[in-house]
C-alpha cells in the first residue's frame, strides 16, 4: 500500500476518497493492527452522516431504487456513500460483486462514493464490518449514507437497529409473505416500498399496498411516527419523489420528537452488543485453534465416548478457566 | 420400440467386441445435451416419423430454392471495414475486383452506439473495429463507385438503425440510385444485442419500434432489401451451443413477427423479405442438422402465425465462420477450422457465408488473411463438386434423425419462452443471458481442464511464435479526420432546418404514429449526424444499461483438474490470512466495445477460484473505471479488451490512476491483444497480458504471484 497509516487517518477526516477507501479496507480486513487506533482516531466525528438502510429480496429493485434515490439526493446537494453487500461462495470463499453495474449514473458521479463488500461467511447479507464503514463515511463528512442488504435472516434485523431509518423493498403480489417469516421485518421498517410498480404489474402492486396497509394498521408504530407504505417505480418513476419527501419528513419530525436522538443512542448499544459477540467469537476461535480442545472433544465424540452436547460443555468449562 | 433387425444385433455385438463397450455407453453428449449415437439406422428414421420433403418447397428443411447452389452458389460476402470511409471504401473495390461477390459493412464501436466521433466519451474507439461514420457524407465516400444497383450491401448495424439506414438511403439517392432499386440486408436486429452483443442504445421496447418501423418502412419503400437480419451468430459467439443458438434465434424472429403485426402489418407483406445469419462452430455434423432444422421450425412457425405466402415461409440465411474457434497459438491451424466450417454452412444450405481470416484472434485481417480466406469459398465453390448437388445429406439417417432432434429440443425452449410471455419478457428477465453465459463458463472449464481439444492451444502445442504482418489503424489518425469531416459539416449546414428536423423526429418518437425511419431521413438530407439523430430518440427513450447476471460455481463444477482448483483457493486463503483480505480484482470493460464474454467468464472463473470480484460495467470511460478501482480498493484492474482499444484505453486508464493515487494497483489487459503491442502496454506500466486462450487457472496463478511478491 503505497498510503502510510498516519495519511489515512488525515485524509478521511479531509474527504480524501484514496484514503476513505483504503480506511474501509483496514476496518473489513481480518485483525489489521491499524484497526483500534482507526477507529480511535475516527470516533468523535460518529452520527455525522444519516444512514439510511434498506433491504429486500434480490430482484426487488435494490440497486435501481439506491441509484435513483442517491442522484436525487446529490441534485439536493448532498454527497451520498453507498455501502453494498454480495454473499461470499462457501465454497471458495470468492465473491462476485456486482451491484455497482446497477447504479451506472451514480457509480460515475463525483459526489458519490459507492464501496462493494464481500459478505463475510455465515452473515450473508450485511458486511460484518457495516458498523465500522458507516463510521468511516461519517469521518469523510458523507451527507447521507445507503446501506443494503439481501433480504436474508438476520442482517436485516442488524441492519434496522444500525439505521436512522429503515427501507423494506416488497415486490408486488408479495402479500402471502406478510403473514409468514417476513412479518417481523416490516415490523421494523419504517417506510415500505413496493416496486416495479408499472405495466402489466401496476394493478398487482396496488392490491399488494392495500394488504400492506391493511397488516401495517395493526402493527405499533416506529416512535410516534406511522408506518408508510408507497408504490415505486423506477421505469416511470412513480412514487421517487414521494420517498424523498418522506425520508426528509421522517427524519426532521423523528428529530422534533427526540425519537431520532432516542434511536441514535439505541444504535451504539447496539454497536457495543453486537461487538462484544464478534469479539467473543473471536477470542474463542483463537482459543480454540490454539488449544487444540476441539479436536480432542470432536475424537471423543466420534468414538462415542461423548455425546456433541457434553463435549461442547467440556470446552466451554476449560475456556471460562482461561478467563477467555 | 420398433423390432431390431438380425444385422443390427449382430453389428452390435461386433461392435462390442471391436471396443468393449455397448454402442449406448459410446453415445456423445454435446455441449447442449444432444446425444450423437455411433450408428443410425432406417429404425432411427422410422421412430421419429421422419417425412420425406423437396427443396424448394415447404417445409423448405432441405432447401429454400429448389435448385440451390446447381443454379447458382452462394454469395461470397465477406465482412470488412475499418478507420475511415475513405480507407474502407478502397479496400471494398479491391475485393470486389477479386471475385467477392456482395459487400458488409462493419461500422466503429462509436457509430454502433450512435456516438459522434467528437463525443468525449468515445476518443479511444473511433474507427475501431469498423469503419466511422458520422453523417451522410461519410456515407457517400464509403459506397464511392459502387454501383449499387447491382451490388448487394448489408450492413451489420443495430443500435443506430435508423441515422445508419436513413444514410445509407440518402447517400444512395444522392449518387443517383433511388430507393426502391435498392438491395441488400440491415442486420437491424436489437433483442440479442441485449442477450449478448450489447451494442444497444435504447431499452428494449422503444427498440422494438424501431426494428417494427424499418420493416414497415422497407416493405412499402424497398422491396428488394432485407429489412432484418434476425442473428444467431453472436449468441453462439458468447457462448451457446447450436441448438441453444436455433432457439432463440427463431424465437427472436417470431418476436419480430408479432411486433409488426401488432404495427399493423400483414404478414405476408413483410415476411418474405426477413433474413437471418447463423454462425457455424466445429460441431461438423451439428451444424448442418442446425441449419436444416431452422428452416424447419421457422416455416412451421410461420404458419401458426397465418402466414400464407411460400416465400414467407422460406427461411434464407447467411453464414459466418466462429471467430471464437480461432485461435491466436499456431494461426495457421485457423485456415482449416475455417475450411471446415465453412464446408459445414455449405452442405446445410447457406444463401451466402462470410469466412474468417486465420489471424482475427488478434488483429484486423491484413490483405494476405484476407484474401485466404476469400479463397477458401472459392475452392469450395469451383474446384470441388459440393455445388454440384442439392442437399447432399437429405435422407441420410444420422442427418435426418439429428435435424429433428435438433427441431425437438428447440421446440422445447422456445416453449420456455413463450411461457415467460415471448423473448422481450424473457430477455428482461435475464433468462436467456443466463443459459448463454452458463454454457460459456461450462466451455472455458472443459478447455482450460483439456477435457475439449484446441489444437495449439490446449494439445500439440508448439513452442515458437509466428511474427505476423497486422494491420495498424493509426487511431489519431482517424479522430482527426472524422473531427476534421464534421467541424465542414456543420459549419456548412442550414442550422435552423437540421435542428427543425430534428424537432420533428423528437415529436415522432414521442407519438406512436409515424415512421421513425421516414422523419430520420429528412434529418439526415438535412445534414444532421449520427449522433444527433441517435440522441434526439434518447432525449425520449433514454439510454439503456443491462443488468449483468453472473452465473457461479459453474466453471469449477466443470474442471477436472480439482487439485488445481484447490491449490489456487488455498493459496487465496493464505492470502487472506496473511494480508486480511481476499485478493480483489476489478474486472473492467473500458469505451465502447460490447463484447464481454471473455469477462464474464474471468468473472465467474475467477469468483470461483476464491478472487473477491468486482464486475465491471460495459462503456465507461478510464476515468468511470479508476473511481470504481480506487473506492473499493482492489489490488488488480483487469481490462478485458475485444475491439482494439487497448492501445489508447489502457494508459488513459492507468493515467487516470494515478491521478486519484492509485499507483498501487496492478494493472493486467486480456484480450484480442496483437503481440506487438505487448511491450508498448508493458511500457505504459502493464503487469502481464493474457492473450486468448490462457486458461483461467494460468491468469489466476499469474496474478497471485504478482500479489504474493507485492505483500511479501
Amino acid at each position: 500500500m503505497s498510503l502510510k497509516t498516519e495519511h489515512i487517518y488525515e485524509g478521511i477526516l479531509k474527504k480524501d476518497l484514496v484514503s476513505l477507501a483504503k480506511a474501509m479496507s483496514i476496518l473489513e480486513s481480518k485483525d489489521h493492527p491499524a484497526r483500534l487506533p482507526l477507529v480511535k482516531k475516527i470516533f468523535p466525528t460518529y452520527g455525522r452522516s444519516l444512514r439510511i438502510g434498506i433491504s429486500g429480496i434480490p430482484g426487488v429493485g435494490k440497486s435501481t431504487l439506491i441509484e435513483k434515490l442517491g442522484l436525487k439526493f446529490i441534485d439536493s446537494g448532498l454527497s451520498v456513500a453507498v455501502l453494498t453487500t454480495d454473499p461470499a461462495s462457501p465454497v471458495s470463499g470468492g465473491s462476485i460483486l456486482g451491484d455497482r453495474t446497477r447504479m451506472p449514473e451514480l457509480s460515475a458521479n463525483k459526489n458519490a462514493f459507492i464501496r462493494c463488500s464481500s459478505g463475510y461467511q455465515g452473515h450473508g447479507g450485511l458486511s460484518r464490518h457495516a458498523k465500522e464503514l458507516m463510521l468511516a463515511c461519517d469521518a469523510a463528512d458523507f451527507d447521507r449514507v445507503i446501506v443494503e442488504t439481501i433480504g436474508v435472516g438476520q442482517s436485516e434485523y442488524d441492519l434496522a437497529a444500525l439505521v436512522d431509518i429503515f427501507i423494506v423493498l416488497a415486490m408486488p403480489g408479495s402479500g402471502d409473505e406478510l403473514q409468514g417469516i417476513k412479518k417481523g421485518i416490516y415490523e421494523l421498517a419504517d417506510i415500505i416500498a413496493i416496486t416495479k410498480a408499472d405495466g402489466d404489474l401496476l394493478e398487482v402492486a396496488k392490491t399488494a399496498k392495500l394488504q400492506h396497509d391493511n397488516v401495517i394498521s395493526f402493527m405499533p408504530s416506529v416512535g410516534r411516527r406511522k408506518k408508510k407504505v408507497l408504490l415505486l417505480s423506477s421505469r416511470s418513476g412513480l412514487g421517487m419523489d414521494e420517498l424523498v419527501t418522506e425520508i426528509d419528513f421522517f427524519l426532521t419530525d423523528a428529530k422534533k420528537q427526540t425519537t431520532f436522538a432516542a434511536r441514535r443512542n439505541k444504535q451504539i448499544e447496539e454497536w457495543i452488543k453486537q461487538e462484544i459477540h464478534s469479539q467473543i467469537e473471536f477470542r474463542i476461535n483463537q482459543l480454540l485453534r490454539s488449544k487444540g480442545l476441539l479436536t480432542e472433544a470432536y475424537k471423543k465424540t466420534l468414538s462415542k465416548e461423548l455425546n456433541p452436547l457434553e463435549a461442547a460443555a467440556e470446552i466451554v468449562n476449560e475456556l471460562i478457566k482461561t478467563n477467555l | 420400440m420398433p423390432q431390431k433387425s438380425d444385422s443390427f444385433k449382430d453389428w452390435q455385438s461386433l461392435y462390442q467386441k471391436e471396443t468393449k463397450k455397448s454402442p449406448e455407453e459410446k453415445i456423445h453428449t454435446t455441449l447442449d445435451g444432444l446425444p450423437l449415437k455411433p450408428l443410425y439406422t432406417s429404425e432411427d428414421l422410422k421412430a421419429r416419423g421422419y417425412a420425406e420433403s423437396m427443396p424448394g418447397l415447404s417445409p423448405f428443411v432441405r432447401g429454400p430454392k429448389a435448385s440451390m447452389y446447381t443454379g447458382r452458389p452462394w454469395t461470397i460476402r465477406q465482412y470488412a471495414g475499418f478507420s475511415t470511409a475513405e480507407e474502407s471504401n478502397r479496400f471494398y473495390k479491391e475485393c470486389l475486383g477479386q471475385g467477392q461477390k456482395g459487400l458488409s459493412v462493419a461500422f466503429d464501436l462509436p457509430t454502433h452506439r450512435g456516438y459522434d466521433s467528437d463525443n468525449p466519451r468515445v476518443t479511444g474507439d473511433v474507427g475501431k473495429a469498423g469503419v466511422a461514420i458520422d453523417s451522410v457524407e461519410d456515407m457517400k465516400i464509403l459506397f464511392r463507385d459502387i454501383p449499387l444497383d447491382k451490388m448487394s450491401v448489408s450492413m451489420t448495424m443495430n443500435g443506430a438503425c435508423i441515422p445508419i439506414m436513413a444514410a445509407f438511403i440518402v447517400a444512395a439517392e444522392e449518387a443517383g440510385y433511388p430507393r426502391n432499386i435498392l438491395s441488400g440486408t440491415i442486420q437491424n436486429d436489437i433483442l440479442k444485442e441485449y442477450m449478448v452483443r450489447n451494442t444497444y442504445i435504447y431499452p428494449p421496447e422503444p427498440s422494438m419500434r424501431i426494428v417494427s418501423d424499418i420493416i414497415a418502412y422497407c416493405s412499402h419503400n424497398m422491396p428488394k432489401f432485407n429489412s432484418i437480419s434476425i442473428s444467431g451468430y453472436h449468441i453462439q459467439e458468447a457462448g451457446a451451443a447450436p441448438m441453444t443458438e436455433l432457439a432463440l434465434t427463431i424465437a427472436d424472429g417470431i418476436e419480430y413477427v408479432k411486433a409488426a403485426m401488432a404495427r399493423g402489418l400483414a404478414i405476408d407483406d413483410f415476411a418474405p423479405r426477413l433474413s437471418f445469419f447463423f454462425g457455424i462452430g466445429m460441431s461438423f455434423y451439428t451444424e448442418i442438422a442446425k441449419l436444416r432444422a431452422a428452416r424447419l421450425l421457422w416455416a412451421e412457425a410461420m404458419q401458426k402465425m397465418g402466414a400464407k405466402k411460400p416465400e414467407s415461409l422460406m427461411l434464407r440465411f447467411h453464414c459466418q465462420t466462429s471467430g471464437y474457434t480461432l485461435t491466436e497459438q499456431d494461426p495457421y491451424n485457423n485456415i482449416i477450422r475455417t475450411t471446415v466450417e465453412a464446408m459445414s454452412a455449405a452442405l446445410g444450405g447457406t444463401q451466402s457465408l462470410h469466412t474468417n481470416s486465420f489471424d482475427e484472434a488478434t488483429c484486423l485481417p491484413t490483405d494476405l488473411s484476407s484474401r485466404i480466406a476469400r479463397n477458401t469459398q472459392i475452392i469450395l465453390q469451383e474446384e470441388t463438386d459440393i455445388t454440384k448437388t442439392v442437399d447432399p445429406f437429405g435422407g441420410s439417417y444420422f442427418m435426418e434423425s439429428l435435424t429433428l432432434d435438433l427441431a425437438e429440443k428447440a421446440r422445447e425452449i422456445m416453449a420456455e419462452i413463450e411461457k415467460h410471455g415471448g423473448m422481450v419478457k424473457s430477455i428482461l428477465s435475464g433468462y436467456p443471458k443466463m443459459k448463454i453465459e452458463e454454457s460459456a463458463a461450462i466451455k472455458q472449464a472443459r478447455i482450460d481442464s483439456k477435457i475439449d481439444t484446441i489444437v495449439g492451444v490446449n494439445r500439440y502445442q508448439v513452442a515458437e511464435t509466428l511474427s505476423q504482418d497486422v494491420r495498424e489503424i493509426d487511431a489519431r489518425h482517424v479522430l482527426k479526420e472524422q473531427l476534421e469531416g464534421l467541424s465542414k459539416l456543420r459549419k456548412h449546414r442550414d442550422e435552423k432546418a437540421v435542428k427543425e428536423s430534428l424537432t420533428n423526429l423528437e415529436a415522432a418518437a414521442r407519438s406512436a404514429d409515424g415512421n421513425l425511419l421516414e422523419s430520420a431521413i429528412d434529418a439526415i438530407k438535412m445534414r444532421a449526424t449520427v449522433g444527433e439523430v441517435s440522441s434526439a430518440l434518447e432525449n425520449v427513450w433514454g439510454r439503456y444499461d443491462a443488468k449483468s447476471i453472473a452465473v457461479s460455481a459453474v466453471y469449477s463444477q466443470s474442471f477436472k483438474d480439482s487439485k488445481k482448483i484447490e491449490e489456487i483457493r488455498n493459496r487465496c486463503q493464505a492470502f487472506f490470512e496473511k494480508t486480511g483480505r481476499r485478493p480483489r480484482i476489478l474486472v473492467a470493460k473500458i469505451g465502447q466495445d460490447g463484447h464481454d464474454r471473455g469477462a464474464h467468464v474471468i468473472v465467474t472463473g475467477f469468483a470461483d477460484l476464491g478472487f473477491d470480484v468486482d464486475v465491471g460495467s460495459l462503456f465507461k470511460t478510464p476515468e468511470e473505471v479508476a473511481k470504481q478501482a480506487i473506492e473499493n480498493d482492489v489490488h488488480i484492474v483487469g481490462v478485458s479488451s475485444q475491439a482494439g482499444g487497448h492501445k489508447v484505453l489502457v494508459p488513459e486508464l492507468i493515467r487516470c490512476l494515478k491521478k486519484l493515487h492509485g499507483d498501487d494497483v496492478v494493472v493486467v489487459v486480456g484480450g484480442i491483444i496483437p503481440h506487438q503491442d505487448y511491450q508498448m502496454l508493458q511500457d505504459h506500466g502493464v503487469a502481464s497480458v493474457f492473450g486468448p486462450g490462457t486458461p483461467i487457472t494460468d491468469s489466476a496463478e499469474e496474478l497471485l504471484g504478482i500479489l504474493e511478491a507485492k505483500f511479501a
